[in-house]
Order: structure tokens, then C-alpha cells, then sequence
């Protein structure tokens, strides 16, 4: 009877094949465990060693602007072996710009980048690492008089040209329009300790000198020290009888400020608004074609650079003083890139 | 059958892979819950190691402001205890630029450290030169160091307490699930264990059954029943395959004793039947028996007067029946030869012819060589008999009767023939199968009927063909006997 060895051997069969089975649950289970364990980052995570450890500081290290900053700044030391910390962010107190370079100093760091917040005070930390073969490099804000290898800033006369340029187009068209002197006002911070809005508003001037009989180009110091001041001030200008048909703001504030009053006081189309920076009313502002264009300088670019210098500075032990980024303009044409 | 497995090893095997496998499932289980517990513990570690890095750290700042303060050489000993402790514990922190937050505070945290502890070192070696200024100065250096270092490991702690919450809760889940797991894992293979086990011992124990069945089956008297033989190698089939061959040898017996004592009640049968046909014909026989006797003396006298008379004639007919007459008293219990057979037909013809009147033509044509054949007694006078009462009687005309006798082969063949009205077909079949033979017998006047010569011839040869009976083809019939010759007995 072939029936009943065939029956065995089948069973046994089923047997392998039931504990095969298992193995493979077993198998998939463990798969599926390290998976779910790896994914919670239990497991050690991909970490990579770099050669130089930087250190970035500013006063406010979680305000999101200077995190695309110190983001760029990072990203590209992904290449260059540095290790870009934002430093004090993780910190539970709240620090000053010198206390924070005070802990780095005292960490050891590589190299420091640094937006001069006190100048007097930071100039002393930046002169103490200078001591302790700690390049600083300032960004932004500067301190001109303290040790720092290098300065990062913003090509002033470049924004002031594409300011420039845009007054040129805009005025241009509405002087065909309306025959009169086209009113061009330029709105500059009072806040600012440096000579660059002087260096933007010559730079404007200069671009717009072949339009010069045309336009009536005049500028405005808006107070920014105390609060609340920037929309005060855009509002009674607006309302004034000789409005300005350009307005060329040079801080985001200022920007927002203008497109609400330009709103609310029904000026658009009389009045054009040429921005600073892309947060977000300026963005929709400008999709509406309420703003005309806005110039900005992308603080990934910031961040860039400043790591490109300090990268310079740490293999070569030489750099130029100054650093230049140069702005970008957002228009109608191009806002898609910043909008996704 | 290649291997020859005994049931103890078959459950052996069951057992030891079902064991096995429980076992392998229990290990896995216990494997990774313990891992799974490993875990969770070895969590918090890194937040305990923080708070004793921040204690250790307070401790010794305390210590470093007693000695200051007082310079005493105590706190001076409690300060370098701490020392080392803290300086073993921060050895222990990352000391690369890796690019995990955590990882580079730890970095920043034994950099600062060591920043420290050299300031707190100058300190108290200006305390010790009296440079009341400069441990002044070095003391409020690493007072403020000391504060950026608690910053900093309170808030490395707040992050790792955060990274292990997080990753407890996950581990919570995974043991959570790694339970569950294994209480499904033991299920089914507690259900697959189950099931293999039931259709194992069911395989094993089947052919078992199914000969318990065969065996109740055989007690309850179903002898025809075989023990089923199922291949399976062990000792099941060992005993099926016995019991088969002890029920073939009972089976063998019994058909020997049932054919035995068949073939003897066989014999006892045909012994009987052949004296009660024997008595049959006695009683017959019997009943004219004391006629016989009378008549035989009676007709032995008349034979004697007829003679004195000189009546030659009637003499010899008395004479006649007077011998036919003796030859049924004398012969009807004993064999007798056919020579005599043939003489009491002679006289019983004879008789015939004088009673009628010579209408019956009798010849005959005997092979004297085979006369002293044995045979049962009064077989050819009731053939005679018939010949002339179903035959010649009712023809108008002559009547022939012919009796030969030849040797045909290891038989002696006795042949009647007559030229009678000659017999249907259906009464030749139906004496042939011994049916109608007793309304023959009433009619025939000694009364012996065709079945009972038949059968007697039967059983005196021991052979079945005895007897032909033919519708002649001229006209009446034609009837054989066979008997045995003696020296082919």
C-alpha cells in the first residue's frame, strides 16, 4: 500500500513546510522590528565625521531667517569637511551675542561666524578668539574695528542698481502715461548703523541718471526705533497730496507696511511698490501685481558664502576682507520659485 | 519499503520536531523580549550620566569657593576628588565634530571643561601665591564657565531626556508588539503543532483501528473478513500480515473438515438411497411374493400333471412361468450375472407369447463372451416389459423385439429395440431426468419402474451414463444399457 507511506511523507511535508512558514514570520518580524526601531532612531543614526567645527551665532539663533542663513551656511560645509553649528540654539537661557562667543571661545570651536549684534562687546570677544587661533567672521552687521578676518555683507551698490533698474522701467512707462515729473520715493532705515542704505539710495541715483529729467527722486528716513513707527509713517505718505508713484522700500517691514496702506487707501495702480525681501503678503503682493518686484538677498546665500570664507580662511589662512552676496529680484515672472 | 520504522520511533519524531519547534519559538521570544527590556533600560542611561556630570560639577565648584574662601585643606582635597571624578566623567562624552546636535554639545560641553578646569587650576595657584587679584579675576572666569557649562549640560539633558522619551515610548511599543507577536507566534505554532499532531497519531493509529475493526468483525463470525494490510513498515503490518496467515490456515481447516464430512454424508446418502431404492423394489416385490411362492409350487405341480398328461405344450409353459416365477423370489436381493438376466427374459417372452399368442417376434444376438458380466438383478425385464406394453401392444401387426449384446470398449452394451409405436422426445427427457418414472410403474405389472432400474444401474457402475433410450428411426425404440465390464471394475 503506497497510500500510506505517501500519507506520511506528505505529513512530514506539511511539517517543514509549517516551520518554514514560521521561520519566515519569524524572519519578516525581525526585519520589520529593526526596520520600525531604525525608523524611530533607536539605532545609531548615519553619522559622519567632519574636520572643523564652526561655530554661527547671532542674538536670536532661532528666528527663522538667520536658521536659512545658518541651513545654507550648513549646507555647503557639508562639502568643505565643516561642521557648521548653530550654536545656542539648543540652549533652555537666553543668551547674548558675546556670551554666546564667550561658550564657543571656551569650546574650542574651529571658527566663528557672527552677526554683530553690540559691537563694542562682540569687538572684544572677536579680538579674545583672535588670541586663541579662532577666525571670526562677521556677517551682515559688521565690526569694523575688532580683529575679525572678514566681513559678509550684502552687494549694497548691486540692490541699489536693480533698485535702479526698476525705477528706470516703471517710471518710464508712467511718464509716457501722465506728463509730469514721476514722484519716486525711497524709504531709508534710520536703524541702520552702516553706511548702506547711503551707498544703495547713490547707487539708485546713478542708475536712474539717464532718466533724471523725469523723475523727482527723494528719500525718506522712516524712525524704526520705536515700535509701530514703520506704518505711521508710510500711511502719512501715502495720504499726502503728492503721493509718490514709487515707493522703494528697503526693509520687509516697510514692504508689508506699504502694501497695507496702498490697499487699504486704494492707490493701487497710482502708487507702485518696488519690495524688499519675500515674506509672504509681498509674495501674494506681488502675484496681484500690488508690488511691482521685490530685491533680495537669499539668506541661503548669506549662509553660503560665509562658509565659503571661513573654508578659505581655515585651508588657506588668507581671505579677502570683505564679502560680497548678490541680490536677486523677484517679479511676476520668477515668484514661483520662492512661492513653493 | 526501504526503512522499517517501528511506531515508537514515528512518535518519537513527532514529538521531537514539535518540541523543537516550541522550543526554537520559545528562545526567539525570550530573545527578543529580553533585548526589547535591554533597551528601555539602557534609555535613561544617558540622562543619568548627565546629572551626575552636573552634580559632580556642582560639587566641585562648591568645593573650589569653600577653598577660596577659606583655604581650607580639606575642601582643597574634596576639590581635586571632585577633580578627577569630573574629569573621568567627561572622558567619557564625544569628543569628534559629528554632525548630531547632541553629539556636538557633548563636544562643546569637554571642551568647555577643560577651559574650566584650567581657570579653576589658576585660581587656586594664585590663591596659593596670595594673588589676591588674580584668583580674584581667574575665580569669576570660571564661576561664569561654570554657569555656561550647567547651561549647557542642563540643556543637553532637557534634549537627550526628549531624544530618550521618545525613543522609550517607541521601545514601549516595540516590546508592546513583540508580545503580541509572540502570543501569536505561540498560537500558531501551538494550532500547527496541534493539527500535526492529530494527523500524525491519526496516520499512526488508523491501520490499528482499522484491524480492531477486522478483528471485531472476525469474532462476530465473519471468517471471510482479511486482516487489512496497510504498509506501513512497523509492527502493525508485522501483526496484520500474522493474522492473515493464521485466518488462511483456519479458513484451510475448516473447508478440509467441511469437505469431509461432505463427501461422508455424500456416501451415507447414496448408501441409503440405494438400500431404500432396494427396499422399494423388496416391497414390490413383497407384496407378490406370496403369490410367487404359491404359484411357483402350484405351477411346478401343474408342470408335473401337464407332463403325466403328456400335454408337451402346457408343460412347457408351466415350466416357463414357473421359472420366471422362482427367478423374482430368489434373485431380487442378490446381484445377479447377465447370462441369467437373459434367461429369465427369454421365459418372461415366452410367457408373453403364450399368452399372446406368438405376436411378439423375439430374437436375439449375444456375445456369449461378456454373459457372465455382474449386474443388479430385474433391470432387463422391466425394458422388456416396457417394450411390449408401450410399444408392440398397441400395434396392429407383428411385433419385433430385438435384444443384442456387445462388448463397446470397458462396457457391455445390452441394446432393446422394438418396432413399437415408438416414444415422444419429452417422455424420453423427462425418464431421463427420473420425473414421470412412478406413472410408468403403476401401469407395469411387476412394477418396477424406469427410474428405479436407472438409478440402481447408477449406483451399482458409480456412473452416471447408464442408460440410452432412442426413437428408432424406422419405427419404435431403442433402448441401451451399459454395464460395466468386470475386469474394468
Amino acid at each position: 500500500m503506497k497510500s500510506y507511506k505517501e500519507n506520511w511523507k506528505k505529513l512530514i511535508g506539511i511539517g517543514v513546510v509549517a516551520l518554514a512558514a514560521l521561520l519566515v514570520l519569524i524572519g519578516i518580524e525581525i526585519v520589520y522590528h529593526e526596520k520600525v526601531k531604525k525608523d524611530a532612531g533607536v539605532e545609531k543614526k548615519d553619522r559622519t565625521d567632519y574636520q572643523y567645527h564652526v561655530a554661527i551665532i547671532s542674538e536670536n539663533p532661532t528666528d527663522s531667517f538667520w536658521k536659512k542663513i545658518y541651513q545654507g551656511a550648513k549646507d555647503a560645509g557639508k562639502g568643505d569637511q565643516i561642521l557648521i553649528e548653530n550654536f545656542g540654539e539648543k540652549l533652555s537661557g537666553e543668551y547674548s551675542t558675546e556670551e554666546l562667543m564667550e561658550m564657543a571661545i571656551a569650546a574650542r570651536v574651529d571658527g566663528i561666524i557672527v552677526q554683530v549684534s553690540d559691537e563694542e562687546a562682540v569687538s572684544a570677544q572677536i579680538d579674545k578668539a583672535e588670541g586663541q587661533d579662532i577666525p571670526v567672521i562677521t556677517i551682515r552687521s559688521d565690526a569694523p574695528g575688532s580683529k575679525r578676518v572678514s566681513f559678509v555683507s550684502g552687494n549694497d551698490y548691486a540692490i541699489g542698481e536693480m533698485y535702479g533698474n526698476q525705477i528706470n522701467n516703471i517710471a518710464q512707462k508712467k511718464a509716457e502715461e501722465e506728463d509730469r515729473k514721476i514722484r519716486v520715493t525711497v524709504l531709508l532705515n534710520s536703524e541702520e548703523k552702516n553706511a548702506a542704505p547711503n551707498v544703495i539710495f547713490t547707487a539708485i541715483s546713478e542708475t536712474t541718471a539717464s532718466i533724471a529729467s523725469k523723475i523727482e527722486l527723494t528719500s525718506k528716513v522712516i524712525d524704526n526705533t520705536g515700535m509701530f513707527e514703520s506704518e505711521e509713517n508710510v500711511r502719512d505718505l501715502i495720504l499726502d497730496a503728492s503721493y509718490p508713484d514709487i515707493i522703494v522700500c528697503m526693509s520687509a517691514v516697510d514692504t508689508s507696511s506699504a502694501i497695507q496702506c496702498v490697499v487699504d487707501y486704494n492707490k493701487v495702480g497710482q502708487t507702485s511698490i518696488i519690495g524688499y525681501y519675500a515674506q509672504k503678503d509681498t509674495l501674494e503682493g506681488i502675484q496681484k501685481g500690488i508690488v511691482e518686484s521685490s530685491v533680495l538677498i537669499n539668506p541661503t546665500e548669506w549662509g553660503k558664502t560665509a562658509e565659503q570664507g571661513m573654508n578659505e580662511y581655515l585651508k588657506k589662512r588668507h581671505i579677502s576682507e570683505y564679502l560680497t552676496v548678490s541680490p536677486e529680484l523677484i517679479t511676476a515672472d520668477n515668484i514661483k520659485r520662492y512661492t513653493e | 519499503m526501504e526503512k522499517r520504522k517501528s511506531i515508537r520511533i514515528r512518535l518519537l519524531e513527532v514529538y521531537v520536531v514539535i518540541m523543537l519547534l516550541v522550543f526554537a519559538i520559545n528562545i526567539y521570544i525570550v530573545h527578543s523580549q529580553s533585548q526589547a527590556i535591554r533597551q528601555i533600560d539602557g534609555v535613561y542611561n544617558s540622562n543619568i550620566q548627565l546629572n551626575d556630570i552636573s552634580t559632580t560639577l556642582e560639587k566641585m565648584q562648591t568645593s573650589l569657593y569653600q577653598y577660596l574662601n577659606t583655604k581650607s585643606s580639606d575642601e582643597l582635597e574634596n576639590y581635586y576628588l571632585y577633580e578627577q571624578d569630573y574629569r573621568n566623567r567627561i572622558s567619557e562624552l564625544n569628543e569628534k565634530t559629528v554632525n548630531d546636535q547632541n553629539l556636538l554639545m557633548e563636544k562643546n560641553i569637554r571642551n568647555m571643561s577643560d577651559t574650566y578646569l584650567e581657570k579653576t587650576a589658576s585660581a587656586i595657584e594664585a590663591k596659593r601665591g596670595r594673588n589676591v587679584s588674580r584668583y580674584n579675576e581667574e575665580y569669576s572666569k570660571a564661576k561664569k564657565l561654570y554657569d555656561y557649562l550647567q547651561s549647557c549640560v542642563r540643556s543637553l539633558n532637557t534634549s537627550v531626556f526628549l531624544e530618550n522619551s521618545q525613543n522609550y515610548s517607541v521601545l514601549r511599543s516595540t516590546l508592546n508588539y513583540v508580545v503580541g507577536f509572540s502570543m501569536f507566534l505561540l498560537t500558531v505554532s501551538m494550532l500547527v503543532a496541534l493539527v500535526w499532531i492529530v494527523m500524525m497519531t491519526r496516520t499512526i493509529t488508523r491501520p490499528l483501528i482499522k484491524l480492531a475493526e477486522a478483528a471485531n468483525t472476525i469474532a462476530k463470525g465473519g471468517l471471510e473478513v482479511d486482516f487489512p494490510i496497510i504498509d506501513t513498515g512497523d509492527e502493525i503490518s508485522t501483526v496484520a500480515k500474522a493474522c492473515n496467515k493464521m485466518m488462511n490456515s483456519i479458513r484451510d481447516y475448516i473447508r478440509q473438515t467441511k469437505e469431509n464430512y461432505e463427501r461422508e454424508s455424500r456416501m451415507i446418502e447414496n448408501e441409503l438411497s440405494m438400500k431404500n431404492d432396494l427396499k422399494e423394489a423388496q416391497l414390490k416385490y413383497l407384496q407378490a411374493q406370496i403369490n410367487p411362492h404359491f404359484l411357483f409350487n402350484s405351477l411346478n405341480a401343474a408342470a408335473q400333471l401337464a407332463m403325466m398328461e403328456g400335454a408337451e405344450n402346457t408343460c412347457l409353459f408351466v415350466q416357463n412361468m414357473a421359472d420366471f416365477f422362482r427367478y423374482n423370489v430368489r434373485k431380487m436381493e442378490k446381484d445377479t450375472t447377465l447370462k441369467e438376466e437373459l434367461e429369465l427374459v427369454d421365459s418372461y417372452i415366452y410367457i408373453l407369447n403364450v399368452r399372446f399368442a406368438g405376436e411378439i417376434h423375439y430374437t436375439k444376438q449375444i456375445d456369449e463372451r461378456v454373459t457372465g458380466t455382474m449386474m443388479p438383478s430385474m433391470i432387463l425385464q422391466p425394458l422388456i416389459e416396457n417394450a411390449v406394453n408401450h410399444g408392440i401392444r398397441e400395434l396392429q401387426g407383428e411385433g419385433k423385439i430385438h435384444l443384442s449384446v456387445y462388448s463397446d470398449g470397458g462396457m457391455v452394451c445390452v441394446k432393446v429395440e422394438d418396432n413399437g409405436v415408438g416414444i415422444e422426445q419429452e417422455v424420453i427427457e423427462k425418464i431421463m431426468r427420473g420425473e414421470s418414472a412412478h406413472s410408468h410403474s403403476q401401469r407395469d405389472s411387476a412394477g418396477i419402474g424406469m427410474d428405479n432400474v436407472i438409478n440402481r444401474l447408477k449406483r451399482y457402475y458409480n456412473m452416471e451414463h447408464v442408460i440410452e433410450i432412442r426413437r428408432r428411426e424406422e419405427r419404435g425404440t431403442e433402448v441401451v444399457i451399459y454395464l460395466k465390464r468386470e475386469d474394468v471394475r
